[in-house]
């Protein structure tokens, strides 16, 4: 059985027919003021939909763009490992692998050591732009800002796309 | 000996016209509003090469340089602002690895700090940094060595 | 404004799109983002009232329907699944921002001690002068007025009157009963009714 409330929402949406209208209809104390409110109702309904749906969207295509970008970054992020090649029979034996591991180990160690020590040689590019501490200060201000460095499809430029900044008025725009 | 003299002038004036370059490295900073406009104008000539880029980045039609400032680093330990009526993109710069400079990057709206980053610069690539949303565009941040 | 895009020749039925989005067809899930991103931003944007966090919010929201395209099975409407995304999306990040405003007074039982449903509804603004409002005043008032209702009052007021959805589809998108939304619409009209009469008056 319906409540008080749904009956008189369905009687606002004009869903109520037949016996139920009627019935529902002669429930209420006072049927003029219930009409006044009904009509009242479908005015704040008119307004809601006059009013919100002018917000569009500037943009749209690049949103699509956006999100292909994020669909292609997330589906190289989950795409499976393939599968190792069958095992067959080679010079490998266990022993030599065993050596050789520790051998790679021993020489990894030694370059990282040798290249740690000096400071200009931590793989920086001369030609690559990187981003060494990424950080929004001021978490008052920005709390949930973070910050995400890539490069340009066309390879022109380092971005840092930063989200989750506070929109601002356009007077913010002024020169 | 003299094969050995000769390497040695020659790795002393590689060094000496590396650090001129380093020297005379000219940095542009700029604060740019992108929007879409019915009839954009020209993008500025400071934009001219990255048209493409920012386009393709972030969409607008129409970017217009709201502040901007140019410096010559010749320490390489320079600090600069460029800044518009309500934003301000301090640069604080300091020698890197060769070619490039480290900077630290600070976007002030006001007296806010809005973001803060470290970063290094080289010629090949300048930084775009996407700033917060304006009414209906975007400020982004630039900076250019030229 | 830009009118949603739809293939000049033949309409493309939902279905099919979403069979090719689940073979991992990227282009058909992109002409569904075209169908839907207008009103998906537009509804997200009554929510949160950024254009900036609408803009994430519909970002996510999509990316999520693209990871979870596989378990779709068209039982409801693709819109009606992809509306139950963006409500979840949406009101779990309203949650978390703690936007209570006086949503968190909204609760049915204290209601009903409090509100004789048949009687003429107070309003508690001042009238304001029988003169033509600007719009963008209006806006800020219907914006103010949307913020004091609860996330998911919010959502049910907004999905019924710009979406012109049937009660069982917002049901659907809520993950909530059809009695469930029924009563929150009624709860909504009546507190917006109480907030903005003067302008739906006036205007």
């Amino acid at each position: 059985m319906k409540t008080f409330e749904e009956n008189w929402t369905a009687w606002i949406d004009g869903q109520l027919t037949g016996k139920e209208l009627a019935e529902f209809e002669a429930s209420l104390p006072d049927l003029s003021a219930a009409r006044l409110e009904k009509q009242e109702a479908r005015q704040l309904g008119s307004l809601l939909r006059q009013e919100l749906s002018t917000q569009g969207m500037t943009n749209e295509e690049f949103f699509s763009h956006q999100l292909r970008e994020e669909i292609a970054r997330d589906s190289r992020a989950t795409t499976p490992q393939s599968t190792p090649a069958p095992a067959r029979e080679s010079w490998w034996s266990i022993g030599r692998v065993v050596w050789t591991g520790a051998a790679s180990l021993a020489v990894l160690a030694l370059t990282t050591f040798f290249m740690m020590r000096d400071d200009n040689a931590g793989g920086q590019s001369a030609y690559l732009t990187q981003i060494i501490n990424a950080r929004i200060t001021d978490p008052a201000a920005s709390p949930d800002a973070t910050i995400t460095p890539f490069e340009s499809k066309d390879g022109k430029a380092t971005v840092l796309w930063v989200d989750g900044l506070q929109s601002l008025p356009s007077e913010y725009a002024a020169k | 000996m003299r094969r050995r003299l000769l390497s040695a002038s020659v790795a002393l004036l590689l060094t000496l016209s590396m650090a001129a370059a380093q020297a005379a490295d000219s940095v542009w900073s700029g604060l740019v509003m992108a929007t879409n406009a019915p009839e954009p104008t020209p993008i500025p000539a400071e934009l001219n090469r990255f048209e493409s880029t920012l386009k393709q980045l972030f969409g607008y039609n129409q970017y217009q340089v709201i502040g901007q400032s140019r410096n010559t680093l010749t320490k390489g330990e320079e600090d600069w602002r460029a800044s518009s009526k309500y934003f301000a993109l301090q640069v604080n710069s300091k020698p890197a690895a060769s070619a490039a400079y480290r900077l630290n990057l600070q976007l002030f709206q006001q007296d806010k700090l809005l973001l803060e980053t470290d970063a290094d610069l080289s010629k090949k690539k300048p930084l775009v940094i996407r700033g917060p949303q304006v009414g209906q565009g975007q400020l982004v941040l630039l900076v250019v060595m030229e | 404004m830009h009118k949603e895009a739809t293939p000049p020749e033949v309409e493309v039925s939902e279905l099919d799109l979403v069979k090719r989005c689940q073979d991992g067809d990227t282009e058909a899930f992109d002409q569904l983002v075209v169908r839907y991103r207008t009103r998906v931003f537009g509804m997200i944007y009554n929510m949160v009232h950024s254009e900036q966090d609408a803009w994430d919010l519909a970002q996510d929201s999509f990316l999520k329907a693209w990871k979870s395209i596989g378990r779709f099975r068209g039982q409801s409407s693709f819109y009606t699944w992809i509306y139950r995304i963006v409500m979840n999306v949406t009101i779990d990040w309203l949650r978390k921002k703690h936007v209570k405003g006086s949503g968190a007074e909204f609760d049915d039982a204290v209601q009903l001690k409090e509100i004789d449903p048949a009687s003429r509804t107070v309003p508690h603004a001042d009238a304001l002068p029988h003169e033509r409002m600007q719009h963008v005043e209006i806006r800020g008032r219907i914006d103010a007025a949307i913020a004091q209702l609860s996330p998911e009052h919010r959502a049910v007021i907004l999905m019924k009157e710009m979406e012109d959805m049937q009660y069982h589809e917002i049901a659907e998108a809520l993950g909530c009963s059809i009695g469930t939304v029924m009563s929150r619409l009624f709860y909504a009209r009546k507190k917006l009714q109480n907030l903005l009469r003067d302008v739906y008056e006036n205007v």
